[in-house]
Formats: structure tokens, sequence, C-alpha cells
């Protein structure tokens, strides 16, 4: 009894390579936060750039992330996978912070909402070429176009409602599973469908507004 | 089922979420509808899009922000400290800091110090005079009088003797001297007298061989020391200072050797690099070192010797004096029976005026 007992307390065991280290980190190494930096950082940005649309403020957001997952590191209970249970922060933060940006844009610009009011141009791609992964096979013409519809891609990213965005960047851009979504956002798989298949279908909608025909 | 009944269902259709029935009934109406063709070849060409978005990449600075903020979180204390004092937060270099932190202290020393002091009235009382003044003080009107009587004497056991201060055995010995004991007025005679403007008769010189040449004058005062410049305090302070540094010199008796020589009056000059003294001197000087030089001395008296002097130079003690020249070959065989031959003994050519011939001896300052 009191054995199935101690069973049902343990947490599911979830497969987790950064596991080992998260135990170190558990117990006071860190440098061995470092590692998980090193592994996750690259993702959380796109997550956040993605949320966001300006490469700045989406390094500001990882590093806020990243040290609120330090600080909270001792409560992670391995319920879930560790980039899990990160990418929740991440996307936490990132909205945090663009409350924040919309307030401050609403201060300057009455009434405007921030994505419309950065024109597409400026935090949505076009600020941050050089941060690009190069496509060496594309020619600059192709590179050029592939960089504006990304930007415009962007543009209507940001444009989606809270609660569609994030779930459509991680499942679409991130490639997450139904279930770590649920995970992140502590929902169930069907409503994170339900959301997801929304956000794609007023992401068509406002590609169609916005860029035309792109098929 | 409407257009737009089915433009909902479509990512579920695409993603083969739907029930079989479902899938057939879209099936059936994108074959009839170009509309909803055109929505479902949107979506595929959408997630094409967005699938293959490119990636930015963190910039390089980027994780070592992050480790430099969570290695600040790391240590507890500060960061406590750090909240805690965070509107009030200065950056202040840290040599700043450090100079405002010595500066106080120092200052809070100084206080506890001179707070000490004032507190201590004894110790204002102990505090010597400066040995000028004290000198002034305690020697009346009479300069010439104060000019001999001002001559610190030796301590009866060498006492560390601060810069600038007198020994308070000085002004005691200054008043009455004790008879039997040595009688170290000669080193700052000497002093004053080289402090002094060279007189042009040479009396001075003169003085010092009567000094030596009697036994009595030794305890006398002496004519050549009175008139005197006033007295620097420097020279006070450096003999003040050198006595701390010479070995204790003993009250004792009188050796029955006259005009014998104190071992303090031959010291180094800063300036020039060579000891001179003239020959004034007691007889305390003779013990230990310089035996030898007093036998010498001695002899030299006792061939009529006069303007004996006696110099310190390069670890040899020179001895030069004048003799009438008859008594040159007598003190040369007296020298040759001590063992001071050759080299040693200098004889220059008599003085056509007085008609003396000068003799320079030189014997190691050891002997």
């Amino acid at each position: 009894m009191e054995a199935s007992n101690s069973l049902k307390e343990q947490p599911p065991i979830i497969e987790d390579d950064d596991l080992e280290t998260v135990l170190l980190c558990q117990k006071g190494d860190v440098e061995a936060f470092g590692v998980l930096v090193d592994r996750h950082q690259k993702k959380m940005l796109n997550v956040a750039y993605r949320m966001i649309g300006d490469y700045e403020e989406a390094c500001d957001v990882v590093q806020e992330a990243f040290l609120a997952a330090f600080r909270s590191v001792a409560k992670f209970r391995r319920e879930a996978r560790f980039s899990t249970w990160l990418y929740g922060i991440v996307v936490n933060c990132a909205k945090n912070r663009l409350i924040e940006l919309k307030q401050r844009k609403a201060r300057v610009r009455s009434g405007d909402f921030f994505p419309e009011a950065s024109s597409g141009k400026e935090g949505y791609g076009y600020g941050c070429g050089c941060q690009a992964e190069p496509l060496q096979e594309d020619s600059v013409q192709e590179r050029l176009e592939k960089k504006e519809l990304e930007a415009r891609v962007q543009e209507c990213i940001g444009l989606l409602d809270d609660g569609y965005r994030e779930i459509l960047v991680l499942r679409d851009i991130q490639g997450l599973s139904y279930g770590e979504i649920a995970d992140v956002f502590k929902i169930p798989p069907g409503t994170v469908r339900s959301r997801l298949f929304r956000a794609r279908n007023s992401l068509k909608d406002l590609m169609r507004s916005r860029i035309g025909d792109f098929s | 089922m409407t257009c737009r009944d089915i433009e909902d269902s479509l990512p579920a259709y695409l993603e083969g979420l739907l029930s079989p029935e479902e899938s057939a009934r879209v099936r059936d109406h994108l074959a009839s509808c170009p509309q909803c063709r055109k929505a479902i070849a949107d979506l595929e060409r959408m997630g094409t899009i967005l699938s293959g978005l490119e990636e930015v990449t963190p910039p390089p600075w980027l994780k070592q922000r992050i480790m430099t903020r969570v290695r600040d979180e790391a240590q507890p204390e500060k960061g406590f400290f750090r909240r805690l004092f965070s509107p009030l937060h200065l950056k202040i270099p840290l040599s700043t800091a450090a100079l405002l932190i010595l500066s106080v202290l120092a200052f809070q020393v100084y206080r506890t110090q001179e707070t000490q002091f004032h507190r201590d009235g004894d110790l204002h009382v102990a505090l010597p005079k400066p040995a000028l003044e004290r000198s002034m003080g305690t020697q009346g009107p009479s300069r010439k009088d104060h000019s001999r009587a001002a001559i610190p004497p030796a301590p009866a056991v060498g006492p560390s003797v601060p810069r600038g201060t007198t020994p308070p055995s000085a002004a005691k010995s200054a008043k009455s001297p004790q008879p039997g004991l040595v009688q170290p007025t000669h080193q700052s005679a000497l002093r004053l007298e080289q402090a002094s403007p060279p007189r042009p008769d040479g009396e001075g010189m003169r003085d010092s061989g009567k000094h030596l040449s009697g036994e009595e004058d030794a305890a006398k005062p002496r004519k050549g020391a009175v008139a005197l410049a006033p007295l620097p305090l420097e020279t006070l302070e450096s003999v003040g200072s050198r006595k701390a540094e010479e070995p204790p010199v003993f009250a004792a008796p009188r050796p029955s050797l006259s005009g014998a020589l104190s071992p303090p009056m031959a010291r180094k000059k800063s300036g020039d690099g060579e000891n001179t003294s003239d020959s004034a001197v007691t007889d305390s000087g003779l013990r230990g070192k310089s035996a030898s030089t007093a036998e010498i001395i001695s002899l030299l008296r006792q061939f009529d010797a006069s303007r004996i002097e006696r110099r310190t130079s390069g670890g040899m003690e020179i001895l030069t004096a004048e003799l009438p020249p008859r008594q040159v070959q007598a003190l040369l065989q007296r020298l040759t029976g001590l063992g001071i031959t050759g080299r040693a003994v200098s004889i220059g050519t008599a003085d056509s005026r007085a008609g003396m011939v000068p003799v320079r001896i030189e014997v190691p300052a050891n002997r």
C-alpha cells in the first residue's frame, strides 16, 4: 500500500536530455546552467522573436526568461521536459513584454496597435538581417523576395490574437507536439488543436489581405 | 454544409484529425468548390512558409550576459544587499572607496591620539623642551657660559634620545657637573666650534693644543669655545640623534693617561666624508679601541708637541702635530718601538717662522 502511494507521488518519468544538467543546477552548480543556456538559447530566442517581432526585445526577453528559470530551477519538478518548462517561461515573458510595448506605443501614438505601428519594417525581420542565417543557394533577388515575404508573414503573426499567436509559433514554427504545447500552457490537447486551427485560419486570412495571393 | 464550415475544418482535415465521414464530406465539397480549394492551397502554402522561416541566431554576448546575471543571482547575500540598497546603489570606483575608508580611519586614529595626549597631562610635562630653547633658558645671560653648559653630556647609559631633544640628564649635568664622571663637553664644543666662523688668528686651534697639553685643562672652561656663533638647532639635533646611535659611555674615573681622547668626538660629518676633530678631548676616548692612539698622543706631548690634531679618515686615525726639530728623531725612535714606522709616519719640513716640524701619524682606527 505504501509502495503504491510512493509510486503515485513520484512524477512521471519523462525522457529528457537535460535532466542530468538540471539536477546539477538544482544542486547549485551555476556553470551547469550555462550548458542549458547554450543548448536552448537559440530556440528560445526564435520563439521570443516570432512572438514580439523585434530582435533586440527578443534578446532581452530571453535574458529575463533564463534568469527567471534559474531562480525557479529548484522548483522544477520534472513533470515535463525542461525545454517545455522553459518554453512556458519564455512565452510568458514575451507576452508580458508585448503588453509593455503596447502600452508604451499607446502612450506615444494613442490608438495604434503595436505591430501596425512598426510598419512591418522595424522589428519584424528587416532590422536583424545580420543575425539571420544566410542562405547560400539563393540568389540575391530571391533572398530579397524571401525576406520581404517573411517580414510580411511576421507582421501577420503579430496581428494574431493573444492565445493564438504563441500556439501557432510553438506548433508551426518551432514544431512542438500538441502534448508539449498542452504542457506549456497547462491546457488540454483538444483546446490546443482548436486554438491552433483557428490561428491558422486567421493567419491565412491575414496573409491574404496583407500579402495577396501567396500560394 | 457551407464553405465557411468547410474552411474551419480544413486545418483538421489537413492533419487527418477528422472522422472518415467528415473527411469524405470535405473531400466532396473541395471537388466542387474552387474557393475552398484555394483556401486549402493557401493553408498548405502558409504551413510551408512558416516552417521555412529563417531562424535568428542569438548574439555572442547573450549567453555571457545571462550567465553574468545568473552568477550575481547565485550569490544570495550580495543579491540581497543589492536589492536592499538598490535605490541607493552608487557606482563608486573601488579605489575611491578605499581612499575614503583610509581617510576616515586615519582621522579616527589622529583623533584618538590627540585625545590621549590632551588627557595625559604628565606627558606634556615629561616632554623635553627643544634643546636650543632649554639651553637658552637655563644658562642665564652669559652666552659664554651657555656655550659650554649647553653642551649635552653623554648619557650615563646610552638611552635613545629623540631627535630634536636633549636627554634629561643633559640639563642636570650642565647645571652641576659631577666630579669623577666623564665630562663629554668636548663633543658639542667641537660642534659649536665647527659651526662658528673660523677665527683668523687660529686661536681655537691653539686652544685645543693647550687643552690637550695639560690634564687639568680638561676640566677648565675653554676660551676657544666661548665666542660662538648662534647655536644652530640642527647641530644640537644632530648631536642628540647621534648620541642615540653611539655605544653607551659609562661614567668612569679619569684614566691616568692625560690628554685622552673621547670616541664620540670623531664622527663623520655628512658632507665631507671625513671626520675631523681637534685634540681638546678628555681621556674617556682612550678606553677600548684607541689605546695606541692615546699612547701616541702621550708620546707627542712628551716630546713637546703642539697643535695636536686627530681625525679619522677611511678607517685610519690621523694624528697631526708640530714638534720642535730637536725632538723629531727621538719621537721616531719611540714610534718605531711601538711598531709605527714607514709610511705611517710622515715628517714635514720645519716652518721657517715658528721652527716647528709638522708630523703626521696614521694608525688604524681600530687599534
